[in-house]
């Protein structure tokens, strides 16, 4: 009798854990495509970093130029806690600091690619944001700050992003004037640049 | 003498489980930029099976992992000797305190009272939803969703110490935490930690080895027993086994965490200690008689 009692007691758990787990399951899936964000050099592509990232935050904390910080709930529950690459906060010096991200990741989230074959995401100029587009200004100041020679200017001084050659490090948009909301931005892989003038760049680099 | 003794043995374990929480928190500090390079800064997440099931999985990173696999042989010799004497969460979900001393000793009293009944020989079998909760974790991890990173203690504890570094709130360790002021300190190790699951199933694998094999093992002499069922009311970890008459020499109990607060709580000589292969290093002491307790212990090492 008391047997019987037991194991009902023990599939009742059973089957309030397994709905428990669906629905979970469900909410982190349909939240998976929620903002695209930028991540760390060498991540894994985002459904296979979404699966093997602990949130350990070993990567945030060992970041030289601290240009990585949690994802916070906007990004959605699936990505909640996940590194998100913030070039407001700094550019990603992924050839100098010998990916201490990828040297700190635990599961192997983070690998560590040739750098030439790092491609954090594609920087994009909204024109109607960039001073020098808009207001005729000379500017400049993306152009010379980036090490890859990925931004073409044009005779009036605007700037644009030659796609093969950026490799998304954030050093354009974290020294945009126009910050606080800069008017070059760099999106992850994938992602059409949206909103301006700019037409989307190619963007299908691995 | 035998009472200094039986003290400074569970201070012991205090000191041990306070050095390991130090220097788990200095490594999550001594993790911001330049990496050491010696030990790895990420040295507690790679000890974590569940981490290194996570990280192994589907990729070629078995050697990286070698502390995982080191972990899980100690611990197919030993039990959960980890969550007793490591664990930096189980540490401070222990020192939280809590009203639930009082509450155990009603709880546990109700148990103590079918000292010979069938629950005593099967443990609670709520200690067993843990099980339950790291298979779903684990079929959830294969289907693609990982749910690891909200309860596996140690990347609790770690992004708990990152994020107080940073000042913001470890949400996923304050609703620990508040677990374990309302239902127990060390409710969340016994009835839903995976990682506890993990390395509870690591020491049934182990647990026909002697105690002479065994780096740390609880052995009970069961002639000096009376049978008492304190040390089922003094165990953190609600094993009630530990006073089942039936089980002698070594206690390879799923769930024992090698703490010894058995031991301290035992009244008879030598019918309860902890052994490091096969020698005692912490030995019941009676009530009324003192001083043979040791004698007693190093007899019965063999």
């Amino acid at each position: 009798m008391r047997g019987v009692k037991i194991a009902r007691r023990d599939f009742l758990a059973l089957g309030l854990t397994g709905a428990a787990a669906a629905f979970l399951h469900g909410i982190l899936r349909r939240e998976a495509s929620a903002a695209p964000l930028l991540r760390p050099p060498g991540a894994q592509d985002e459904e296979e970093f979404l699966s093997r990232c602990l949130r350990c935050q070993e990567c945030v904390r060992a970041c030289l130029t601290e240009c990585l910080e949690p994802a916070g709930k906007e990004y959605g529950a699936a990505a909640l806690w996940t590194p998100r690459l913030n070039p407001v906060l700094a550019k990603c010096e992924f050839e100098l600091c010998g990916r201490a991200c990828a040297r700190a990741c635990p599961v192997g989230a983070i690998r560590r690619p040739a750098d030439e074959e790092v491609r954090i995401g594609t920087a994009s100029v909204n024109r109607s944001k960039c001073i020098a587009w808009n207001e005729g200004k000379s500017c400049l100041v993306c152009y010379e700050r980036c090490s890859y020679q990925a931004i073409e200017v044009d005779s009036r001084g605007r700037p644009r992003v030659v796609a093969e050659r950026c490799t998304g490090c954030g050093a354009c948009q974290n020294t945009c004037v126009t910050c606080p909301d800069p008017a070059i931005v760099v999106y992850p892989p994938g992602e059409i640049p949206g909103g301006g003038g700019g037409k989307g760049k190619q963007v299908k680099q691995n | 003498m035998e009472g200094r003794q039986r003290r400074i043995a569970r201070w012991t374990r205090r000191v041990v489980q306070l050095s390991f929480l130090g220097f788990f928190v200095a490594l999550a500090w001594a993790a911001s930029y330049p990496p050491s390079g010696a030990v790895g800064e990420n040295l507690f997440l790679r000890v974590d099976p569940l981490a290194a099931f996570v990280a192994a999985y589907g990729s070629s990173l078995w050697l990286y992992l070698l502390p995982a696999w080191v972990m899980l042989g100690l611990t197919f010799l030993s039990g959960r000797f980890f969550c007793g004497w490591i664990c930096p969460l189980g540490t401070v979900l222990e020192i939280i305190p809590s009203p639930w001393k009082r509450r155990r000793r009603k709880l546990s009293g109700l148990r103590a009272r079918d000292l010979s009944g069938r629950p005593l020989r099967e443990g609670d079998r709520r200690l067993r939803l843990k099980y339950l909760f790291l298979a779903v974790l684990a079929l959830l991890f294969l289907v693609g969703t990982n749910l690891f990173w909200i309860f596996d203690p140690l990347v609790v504890a770690n992004r708990a110490v990152v994020f107080i570094l940073a000042g913001s709130v470890p949400l996923v360790f304050v609703a620990l935490a508040v677990l374990a002021v309302a239902a127990g300190p060390r409710f969340w190790c016994q009835e839903m930690c995976p990682l506890g699951a993990c390395l509870s199933l690591a020491g049934m694998a182990g647990s026909r080895l002697p105690a002479a094999a065994s780096p740390l093992a609880l052995v009970k002499r069961e002639e000096s027993c009376i049978h008492c069922g304190k040390c089922a009311l003094a165990c953190p970890f609600g094993i009630v086994e530990v006073a089942d008459a039936r089980r002698t020499g070594r206690l390879a109990l799923a769930d024992c965490a090698l703490c010894g607060e058995c031991v301290a709580a035992c009244p008879r000589e030598g019918a309860l200690s902890l052994r490091a292969m096969g020698a005692p290093i912490m030995v019941s002491r009676g009530k009324g008689t003192t001083g043979e307790a040791r004698e007693e212990g190093a007899a019965c090492a063999v």
